[in-house]
This record gives C-alpha cells, sequence and structure tokens, in this order.
C-alpha cells in the first residue's frame, strides 16, 4: 500500500498555499488510487487496453508515393540510368525526398523510435579528379531524419548502387509530430562532367538517386 | 495518478472551513473511472506475460552457415530472373522462416509484420572486364579532344527480396510479398525488368567498382582497374499492414542478378542484363530471418 508521505500541519507553521496543497495531493495519490500490488497480473491485457495507451505504430511500404525521391528528377538522361538528381538540377543542400513530410497525429509524448530503409545509387566515376581538393574520396547519400525540424539520425550512406537504412531514436514531448526524410550527395569537384558526351546523346549525367524507400516509427508513450 | 480537476489553493484565498471542505472531497471523491486507474496509471511491467506489443516472434538461420568463408554456395548469372534462386543450406535445401508451427500466423488489419534478414555474400566476376561495351556503361568526352571514353555507370547489381506462402504449411505456393515483382516483367527486347515502385521488399548488393582514371575538368580517357566488392553483407526490413486478416506461413529469401538501371516511357526500372550473366557470380554464406507480428496501437 502506499504511505503517507506529507506530515500533518503542527502548531507554529505559518499558514501558505503550498501547505494545504501538499497535503491534498498526498492523499490524493494515496486515498483515490489503487497500488498494483492490488491489481491482477494480467487485468490490463489485449482487450481491456484502450488503443494508443502504450505505443503507437506508424509505417509505409513505400515513401513518397512508389517509394522512389520525386523531388530532383531530371528526365535528360540517357536511357541506361535513372530519372534521377543530375548537377543541372541538384539543390546541393538537405532535400527532402518527397513532396510533403510524414505527420504523426496523435504522439502522446516519449520515445520516437524510425527506421527508414531505402536502395541509393551514386554515381562514382569522378571521384579520383585530379583537381579535387580530396582525391579519392567516395561520393555517399547522406541519409537525415528530421523531427519538428531537429535532427534525430543522420547518416553516411551508401557510397555505391547499395542498400541504405537509417535508424534514429528521441524522447519528444507530446503533440502530433513532423517526420522529414531527407538526402544530400557529395558536393561536386571541379572534374564532375555535367553532361555525357554529345556523340552518344545530348543527356545529362545522373549523379544520384532513392527507391524502395519505406519506414516504420513506434512512439513509446510509457 | 488520478487527474487533478480543481485548481490549487493560492496566495489571497479566503481561509474558510467550507472552501476547504470542498477541496478535500474534491480529491476524496475523485472517480475510480478507467482513465485514472487504466490508462493513466500503467506501464510496461503489468504486461509480464500478455504478449501484447507483439504476439508472434521468430527467427531461422539461413543460408550456408560458415562465418569463415571455408565453403560457400554460388549463384550464376540469370538470363530469366521469373525464377529466382531461393537462398539455401550447404546441402543445397532452401533455408525458409516456418511461422506459428504449422498453423502459420494471421495477422490482422490492427498489426504490423515487420521482417529483418541479413546475408553475408560477395558479388564477383570471370576476369577480364566482362562488362565492357555493354548496357551499363556511360560515354564521356576525351582529353585529348577527340574520340571517347567509357567507364560503368555502377548501376549493376544483385537483388534480394522476399516470398511468403499465404496457402498452406507445405510451403511449396510461395508468392513474392506485397509491392514486390521478380523482375520477371518484359521491359524491352525480351529482357525483363521491374519498375522501381515494384521494388518495395528490394535490397541490393553493388556488382562492381568502377571509376574513370584521373578525370580532369569532365574528361579522362578511360576506366580505372575496378576494384572488387570482395565479402560484404546485405540486409533488408520489411514491413506489412494487410488490408484484411491474412495467414502467412513462411518467409523465404531469394536473390537475381546481374540486374542495371534502365528507363523508358517515364518508367523507372531495372532490369535484367543477359550479356553479364555468363561472368557475374555471386557467392553466399549464412545469415538470419526473423519476423515479429506487432500491434499497431
Amino acid at each position: 500500500m502506499k504511505k503517507w508521505t506529507q506530515h500533518q500541519a503542527s502548531t507554529g507553521l505559518a499558514v501558505d498555499p503550498p501547505l494545504v496543497n501538499d497535503e491534498l495531493s498526498a492523499q490524493q495519490s494515496s486515498a483515490t488510487t489503487i497500488d498494483r500490488a492490488q491489481l491482477p497480473a494480467d487485468w490490463a491485457n489485449q482487450t481491456r487496453l484502450k488503443d494508443g495507451a502504450l505505443h503507437r505504430v506508424w509505417a509505409a511500404a513505400a515513401f513518397p508515393v512508389g517509394g522512389e525521391q520525386t523531388t530532383e528528377v531530371d528526365a535528360i538522361v540517357p536511357p541506361m540510368g535513372w530519372m534521377s538528381a543530375t548537377l543541372q538540377i541538384q539543390s546541393g543542400g538537405w532535400t527532402s525526398i518527397g513532396p510533403a513530410p510524414i505527420t504523426l497525429t496523435g504522439f502522446r509524448g516519449g520515445n520516437l523510435f524510425l527506421e527508414w530503409s531505402c536502395n541509393v545509387w551514386v554515381n562514382n566515376i569522378f571521384v579520383h579528379g585530379i583537381n579535387d581538393g580530396r582525391p579519392y574520396s567516395p561520393n555517399y547519400m547522406r541519409l537525415r531524419a528530421v523531427v519538428n525540424g531537429t535532427v534525430i539520425g543522420e547518416r553516411r550512406g551508401g557510397g555505391f548502387h547499395q542498400t541504405s537504412r537509417l535508424i534514429a531514436n528521441a524522447q519528444l514531448p507530446a503533440g502530433d509530430l513532423s517526420v522529414d526524410l531527407q538526402y544530400k550527395l557529395t558536393s561536386p569537384s571541379e572534374d564532375w562532367a555535367t553532361n555525357l558526351d554529345f556523340s552518344v546523346g545530348n543527356y545529362h549525367a545522373p549523379y544520384g538517386h532513392l527507391y524502395a524507400n519505406r519506414y516504420l516509427i513506434i512512439g513509446r508513450f510509457r | 495518478m488520478s487527474r487533478l480537476t480543481n485548481k490549487p489553493v493560492l496566495d489571497g484565498d479566503p481561509i474558510n472551513a467550507a472552501s476547504l471542505n470542498t477541496r478535500f472531497a474534491d480529491f476524496n471523491q475523485t472517480t475510480l473511472n478507467e482513465f485514472n486507474v487504466r490508462d493513466a496509471a500503467i506501464d510496461l511491467p503489468q504486461f509480464t506475460t500478455s504478449k501484447f506489443m507483439a504476439p508472434q516472434m521468430a527467427v531461422a538461420q539461413i543460408g550456408h552457415q560458415d562465418w569463415k568463408h571455408a565453403a560457400y554456395n554460388t549463384v550464376v548469372g540469370q538470363t530469366t530472373p521469373s525464377v529466382p534462386h531461393i537462398i539455401r543450406d550447404s546441402g543445397g535445401t532452401p533455408t525458409p522462416l516456418a511461422t506459428g508451427g504449422g498453423a502459420g500466423w494471421t495477422i490482422s488489419p490492427d498489426q504490423v509484420l515487420r521482417v529483418y534478414w541479413d546475408l553475408s555474400v560477395r558479388p564477383r566476376w570471370a576476369p577480364g572486364n566482362p562488362w565492357r561495351g555493354t548496357d551499363i556503361e556511360w560515354t564521356f568526352p576525351h582529353p585529348a579532344g577527340a574520340g571517347v571514353a567509357t567507364c560503368s555507370n555502377g548501376t549493376v547489381c544483385w537483388a534480394f527480396w522476399l516470398q511468403v506462402d499465404v496457402t498452406d504449411a507445405s510451403l511449396s505456393n510461395w508468392v513474392d510479398v506485397a509491392g514486390q515483382d521478380s523482375f520477371g516483367t518484359v521491359v524491352t527486347g525480351g529482357r525483363g525488368g521491374n519498375l522501381l515502385a515494384n521494388c518495395q521488399a528490394t535490397s541490393i548488393v553493388p556488382a562492381l567498382n568502377q571509376v574513370a582514371s584521373t578525370p580532369n575538368n569532365g574528361k579522362f580517357d578511360g576506366p580505372q582497374t575496378e576494384a572488387d566488392i570482395g565479402w560484404t553483407s546485405v540486409d533488408g526490413a520489411w514491413h506489412w499492414i494487410p488490408g484484411a486478416p491474412t495467414t502467412i506461413y513462411g518467409l523465404r529469401l531469394v536473390c537475381t542478378g546481374p540486374l542495371a538501371a534502365y528507363h523508358a516511357a517515364s518508367n523507372w526500372l531495372i532490369r535484367v542484363d543477359p550479356a553479364l550473366a555468363a561472368d557475374a557470380e555471386l557467392d553466399y554464406n549464412g545469415g538470419s530471418l526473423q519476423a515479429l507480428v506487432m500491434r499497431l496501437q
């Protein structure tokens, strides 16, 4: 059973609001709730507990629609490549993979766990450039997750055509959350070609793409 | 804890019996309702035996278990990927994950199936730059002012994905999981492939790492000698929320390759490259396949 944690007011004490508030609060927690020891072991089971009391899962098998990044899509690329980010259209900074962030409605405060899986491809043809200030440094498709404007996880990402996964978590207060999944390509050097040779067509050189993007997010509220 | 419904006593409040009694009565008569006793007063120690969050879990060893790579299985390049290679053990027997001991797992729309897997792999090629002159090269300007130079575009790869049996516990009726095709749809010239949008359970392993030799202002004279990928790992995560209650009896991992990028008519694809198949091989050893069913909320 719970025990009293506040003493009764005694002679000589000054009269002030916290004195009575503390006593009332102590009484409330002691007299009007049931101690857990009084409950059966399975009293809060699958059929009795309200949805969302403990946790909530948000998942998408493909995000955005089709699972491909849709923000930087250059159509003037060779057939043996994807319509993807090129130097002609790439922003250079962190770029969202879709047109809108993920909205998590009903987050009640606690731990947010995030898994973002995807396949990435990065053009590494020009990494040995002789004028490059960092020759032989591979290019990477860096990944990060931003929740309500704050980065909660970042990863160097893949350097070839390969699978990548970002796992992050954060303690967050209650309230709806906005989750943005972003990527950033390594900045180009002057040795990177912007176009393929004109003998094969007026094609821009693709530099990076993401597809099969999917996520699983779990909010743990207690 | 119980929910507070009255403001606290503040400086300047009158001190009299009636107001204090009212406050004590408010506190004492707090209803033992579901919010005060259940929703706001529970935590995980009270779920010791109920399997509330994750009612089902299973794990299986897959592939040829030998972490020293002393012996391994080898997949040769495929020209028709409609029958992908099934990941097997050292004796050639497929290594699926059976769920529910023959009864399967019935997953409802308020649950999510979470699947994770990993495998030790090594893509390799027969000697002699077998990919030269094929569909995976791009052409760039040559520094001499005339002629061109080529280099692999780096998209050539092996693809792994999941299949599921939703028929019975015999595990003989495998289909690709939702959102995933088997690279068998004819794309062009009789060659199979997938839209990238139909690769939702696909994990990729690069098959080739080739760069240009000392490029200078966007020009180079040829590719540098390629670097082997070597032994590496591939892993995958797949999450599925069914639209209606569905029973699954097993999951397994399959693969095919070599594949490379292609696009046509605004479709982004990854397609089979039969010209490379004869010289492409993939070795693999062991890994694991885990699955769990979890409540959405």
